[in-house]
């Protein structure tokens, strides 16, 4: 059975789906048949129907713990009823949680559609927490039954050798489709714009193009370096990267578990005139309750009266204050660049429980307070292309 | 000081892919080495210095305002004396060039700011 869904504007999806919607009547009418199958099966394998077993549902299996991905792995569906940002975190906390810590299976049978941001978080949670694994053998992956187009994303973007334990290499040398890459500092960055450019422009990007992607990816990963893991060692200060072309637009997303924009943005010298500018009643409020911290020690109560969503959007205005005078704040501008010099340009940005959409340049963006924290940052832009 | 000109081409003679700004973060190519080790004593032994910025279309605003704005808000040149003795190219990419005069100018602003303040 495969149920298919609109894609949502602005998001996209790994899987190029062909929509085709079912009616009420033919999917129950499929659900009762794959219920009857599994019965059948069941007992011709001598076993019972318990009534206290679900169909659907997977069981620990001769030591193998299952971890059991949900039909749609996608974080653009934040609200309303097609939800699927929680369900997506769940499995994905899990695999953090599990992964590594004996036997596993990861059961995409379910699994109908696989949006890229979603895939790019999922691949770095298996990374880190298979990071210290020796050899193969603790994890299986049980392949979808649903949706082919989900298996070749497993396959191809190297998800499934990651799992298996076999080597991963962020070599672009050769490859068709680029897999998720990762890395620290800007290690492979010219290798990603390189593949950008001949395969993706194919050799026909210009110079200042070029630039205003160089800029964007080499700033983005900079303020990973810079802000994003304030206590770790210059070695573990990763980020995963992951870049499609789909039809007329191209898709690049940036990620890493750092502690989010929200906890570094009230770090920055021209955060408190940029509240002061954009944020003046939260401001107020915040100076009635604490009037000894008139001044710049007033920045760390500022997440208690504005939310992460407001937070990251003040983070992607940078130094506001009027003068643009200040050195930091000036990677938001390049990340911001990449949309608006570019056609069709749009952005999205998950931070800790903060999400910041910008639908088009020189529009206000979308704020939206997710409903589960999201583990890191990710930035995703969507590019028109010419 | 020598009454010549010198031209310093970023990538022959600092790095082919310059990145980021401080010395202490990225220990390679940053903003503040290139001004540092190539700009500042250019600037100390020659009248005119051009910055060539050719042959890289990648560079990145912090390497860019560490580099150039640094000047003004680290090393004590005034925007008046980077602006008679200072100039720098971009065959392909004109909005590099655009870049460094609008950090140079934020610089200057930053330091006029700090000693009205």
């Amino acid at each position: 059975m495969c149920t298919f869904r609109k894609e949502q504007e602005g998001a996209f999806q790994l899987g190029e789906s062909v929509v085709k919607k079912l009616d009420a009547s033919r999917k129950i009418y499929l659900e009762r048949a794959a219920i009857a199958r599994w019965e059948n099966a069941l007992k011709r394998r001598g076993g019972r129907v318990n009534s206290h077993k679900k169909y659907g549902e997977r069981k620990e299996f001769g030591g193998w713990h299952p971890i059991v991905a949900p039909e749609n792995i996608n974080v653009y569906e934040v609200l309303g009823e097609r939800e699927t940002y929680t369900k997506t975190l769940e499995f994905i906390s899990e695999i953090q949680s599990r992964l590594g810590k004996g036997k596993c299976y990861v059961d995409f049978s379910a699994t109908e559609s696989l949006s890229a941001a979603a895939f790019v978080v999922l691949y770095a949670a298996v990374d880190t927490a298979l990071s210290s694994r020796v050899g193969k053998g603790a994890v299986k992956v049980i392949f979808s039954e649903k949706s082919e187009q989900v298996n070749s994303i497993i396959r191809n973007y190297n998800l499934y050798k990651l799992l298996t334990g076999e080597k991963v290499s962020y070599s672009l040398d050769g490859v068709r489709v680029m897999p998720v890459m990762s890395g620290v500092g800007n290690e492979c960055m010219d290798e990603i714009i390189d593949f950008i450019q001949k395969k993706i422009y194919l050799d026909k990007m210009n110079a200042e193009t070029e630039y205003v992607y160089g800029d964007a990816v080499s700033e983005t990963i900079y303020n990973v370096e810079l802000h994003a893991y304030p206590n770790s060692p210059a070695s573990e200060k990763r980020w995963w990267l992951i870049c499609r072309a789909k039809g007329k637009m191209l898709h690049l997303a940036i990620y890493d578990k750092g502690v989010g924009i929200p906890k570094t943005v009230v770090e920055h010298p021209w955060f408190l005139g940029s509240v002061q500018n954009k944020h003046p009643k939260e401001y107020g409020v915040l100076l009635e309750k604490f009037p000894e911290l008139r001044g710049s020690g007033i920045s760390r109560y500022i997440p208690t009266v504005i939310s992460d969503d407001k937070l990251i959007y003040l983070s992607l205005q940078g130094d506001v204050s009027g003068t643009n005078r200040d050195r930091h704040g000036q990677g938001s501008k390049s990340i911001m660049a990449l949309v608006n010099d570019t056609p069709g340009g749009r952005l999205w940005v998950f931070s800790n429980d903060g999400l910041c959409k910008y639908e088009k340049a020189g529009d206000e963006p979308e704020l939206v307070q997710l409903p589960q924290s999201f583990p890191g940052t990710l930035i995703q832009w969507n590019i028109e292309l010419p | 000081m020598k009454e010549d000109i010198v031209t310093i081409s970023v990538v022959k003679d600092f790095g082919e892919k310059p990145y980021g700004r401080y010395m202490d973060i990225n220990t390679k190519l940053s903003g503040e080495e290139f001004r540092k080790v190539l700009l500042v004593p250019s600037l100390k032994n020659h009248k005119y210095v051009h910055v060539d910025l050719d042959g890289y279309n990648r560079y990145g605003r912090s390497f860019l305002d560490e580099a150039f704005g640094g000047l003004i808000r680290d090393e004590g040149f005034s925007w008046d004396d980077l602006n008679a003795r200072l100039t720098y190219s971009h065959t392909l990419v004109k909005s590099i060039e655009n870049l460094i005069a609008d950090r140079l100018q934020a610089a200057r602003i930053s330091v006029e700011s700090a000693g009205q303040e």
